[in-house]
């Protein structure tokens, strides 16, 4: 029974895929990267503290691909259904965020009516250089619009910039599949986690029915196991199979990750996992366990089943806690608002006096 | 002999900034509130120190399946207290070095906008936002109809934008008959601007913008805007009994996350002799200090 999957990413690339703003120039000014003007494009770095006494500047840094623009490539898809036309229409919006995709690097789409946030189960690290490529600032130039039209003038936006470039370059990266997240699927508010309206269940539900194996889960109160919170969460629980579907499809995501960009790419070179059963024998720096994927084929060939973390509440005692969970609500409500007009009528009565 | 547990944390993002009055820097954003509210994102106080106690309790709550509770809003539960009281007999030592000011290098990153920060100066318009927009088939229709006599021909068929060029075209008179059909109908005053609205005298350019602005119903709701973000990484060190070690043997998911995406590793688990903590600051002398809000602003 596993409860998380561990995951050793390694990127092979060539060219600076992902960059930063020039702000970086204050931070490199001891390097040999020190740039004096303001029109320079930076890739992303991670910083170190050079211990080093030979060395003269202080700061070392790596190049690095930011987990945004890793996940970013990953699910491409979601991103397309930030529109209003998806947004707006119930139909389109849930068959969106039935999709494996959704499920797995999780969503948010803000309404006044009551936005809709799932937390992502894949949980990447950044990218961090691994090989000695070292970086350079070129000199590059961008055609421009002339000033004038009627050749007047000669002057035109043709400008020269720098931009850091680098050769073959090879990224480490980790990451994380969240078994517990996948497995839940919460309509509540109790806890803040509001993925879905229950009262588009139905709707919701045949997506599902067409996007995951076999999935014929239904809504319930359910709490996680041996908590000390007794308060049932209203939402769906995934079977086993759905949840090692989508765990498969996480591992196939990250498989595929392939950041193409003008003058440099970035794909996936290599892809471990850790199953883990024991969170304390299983962990990320023992070398043991590693299982290599190479292909799709040796995801399908996992076998594995997921670790269950919620229970399901009986509907009565559900009902009977979420009672008591309601009038401690209009409590808090009664003391928070009391608490407010106190504070209201002394600020007022401190006013009065300051007045006099 | 006591035992701790030994946890790495990577990739940590830390989105604040504060000026030196620990006042929230200005910033024109907004965010939503639980209550779907909008409520401006620098009134939303943060901690001063990058890690404090609050952090790493919710940390260790997730870490030993437990719910996490909020540090700037009142829940209904409460906080296991046995972990509070385990997070403030902890050590970090976050890895990210400082540079100029004493703070973090924060990064440019892309980060989705809502709403109101979204506010594009020139959406296209088509017929399917205008519809939209409308959100009502007889106006809709009486506006359209109204355009195909004037025009003379089936405005449906031409694009929005060429639409907006042939209103431009009509004399002030049948304009002035439109901007007035507009008014009458009521709740659609976006639709004067599209067309230019007539003000001292003479009509304005045509503003796009103003059919994009209804919340629900045509808004882009999310945009991308840039954001500026330090990310820590580090080591917290966790006293740890032989039952806590129990429970996340058979209970705890074996990971939880910090701040913004951090991912917390569990590295190991040690003895009290085989612990180094130097360069580590014990948590309960990290002050929870917050900032205070730019304005207050709760719209």
């Amino acid at each position: 029974m596993i409860k998380n999957v561990l995951v050793k990413l390694e990127f092979d690339g060539r060219g600076i895929v992902n960059n930063d703003s020039n702000d970086q120039k204050w931070v490199l000014k001891g390097t040999h990267l020190k740039a004096y003007h303001d029109n320079v494009t930076f890739s992303k770095k991670c910083f170190y503290k050079n211990n080093d006494p030979d060395v003269s500047n202080d700061v070392d840094y790596k190049i690095k691909i930011s987990e945004n623009c890793l996940l970013k490539n990953a699910k491409r898809y979601i991103e397309l259904a930030q529109v209003p036309s998806i947004i707006h229409n119930p139909a389109l919006l849930y068959s969106a965020i039935a999709s494996p995709e959704a499920l797995v690097c999780g969503y948010l789409f803000p309404s006044t009516t009551g936005s809709i946030t799932r937390s992502g189960a894949l949980n990447l690290t950044s990218a961090i250089q691994t090989c000695n490529a070292k970086s350079v600032l070129e000199v590059f130039s961008r055609s421009g619009q002339k000033k004038s039209n009627d050749g007047t003038e000669d002057g035109g936006d043709t400008t020269f910039y720098f931009k850091e470039t680098v050769g073959d370059i090879k990224y480490s990266a980790t990451a994380n599949i969240d078994v517990m997240g996948l497995q839940f699927i919460p309509c509540d508010i109790v806890f803040d986690r509001y993925q879905i309206n229950p009262d588009y269940f139905q709707l919701y539900k045949q997506f599902l029915q067409k996007k995951l194996p076999n999935f014929n889960s239904e809504l319930g109160y359910y709490q996680l196991k041996d908590s000390s919170i007794e308060i049932p969460e209203y939402g769906v629980l995934l079977s086993n199979e759905n949840i090692v579907y989508l765990t498969k499809f996480a591992l196939k995501l990250l498989l595929g990750i392939n950041i193409a960009k003008k003058g440099g790419y970035a794909r996936t070179s290599s892809l471990k996992i850790k199953l883990v059963t024991d969170p304390l024998d299983h962990i990320y720096n023992d070398e043991n366990d590693w299982i290599t994927v190479q292909t799709s084929k040796d995801i399908e060939a996992l076998d594995f089943n997921a670790h269950k973390f919620y229970k399901e509440i009986d509907l009565e005692l559900a009902k009977k806690f979420r009672m008591e969970f309601t009038e401690k609500i209009a409590e808090c409500k009664r003391i928070a608002s009391e608490a407010k007009k106190e504070k209201k009528a002394k600020k007022k009565k401190s006013k009065e006096d300051s007045d006099e | 002999m006591n035992n701790y547990l030994i946890l790495n944390f990577q990739n940590a993002k830390l989105f604040r900034k504060f000026d030196k009055n620990k006042k929230n820097r200005r910033t024109n954003d907004f965010v939503f509130s639980r209550t779907s509210e909008y409520v401006s994102r620098d009134f939303y106080p943060s901690f001063v120190e990058p890690i404090t106690v609050h952090q790493i309790s919710n940390m260790l709550h997730v870490l030993f399946n437990e719910r996490p509770v909020p540090s700037f809003r009142d829940v209904v539960y409460d906080r296991v207290e046995s972990l509070f009281e385990k997070a403030q007999n902890s050590y970090l030592k976050i890895d990210t070095p400082k540079h100029n000011n004493n703070d973090f290098y924060y990064e440019t990153m892309h980060v989705r906008k809502a709403v109101t920060n979204a506010w594009n100066p020139s959406p296209p318009i088509n017929w399917e936002t205008i519809k939209r927009y409308i959100d009502d088939e007889d106006k809709f229709i009486t506006i359209v109809s109204f355009l195909n006599k004037t025009l003379n021909q089936d405005v449906t068929i031409i694009s929005a934008d060429n639409l907006k060029d042939l209103v431009q075209n009509l004399d002030t008179k049948t304009r002035l008959e439109l901007y007035e059909l507009i008014t009458n109908l009521m709740n659609i005053s976006g639709l004067i601007y599209f067309f230019g609205r007539f003000n001292n005298g003479k009509f304005d350019k045509p503003d796009n913008s103003k059919l994009t602005c209804k919340l629900n119903k045509t808004a882009k709701m999310v945009n991308r805007g840039l954001e500026h973000v330090a990310v820590l990484s580090g080591q917290i060190i966790v006293p740890v009994t032989d039952d806590d070690i129990n429970v996340i043997k058979n209970n705890s998911k074996g990971f939880a996350k910090i701040l913004d995406g951090g991912l917390v590793f569990i590295d190991s688990v040690k003895n009290e002799n085989n612990i180094d903590i130097n360069g580590f600051v014990k948590v309960s002398e990290i002050s929870d200090e917050k900032t205070k809000p730019a304005k207050n602003l709760i719209i």
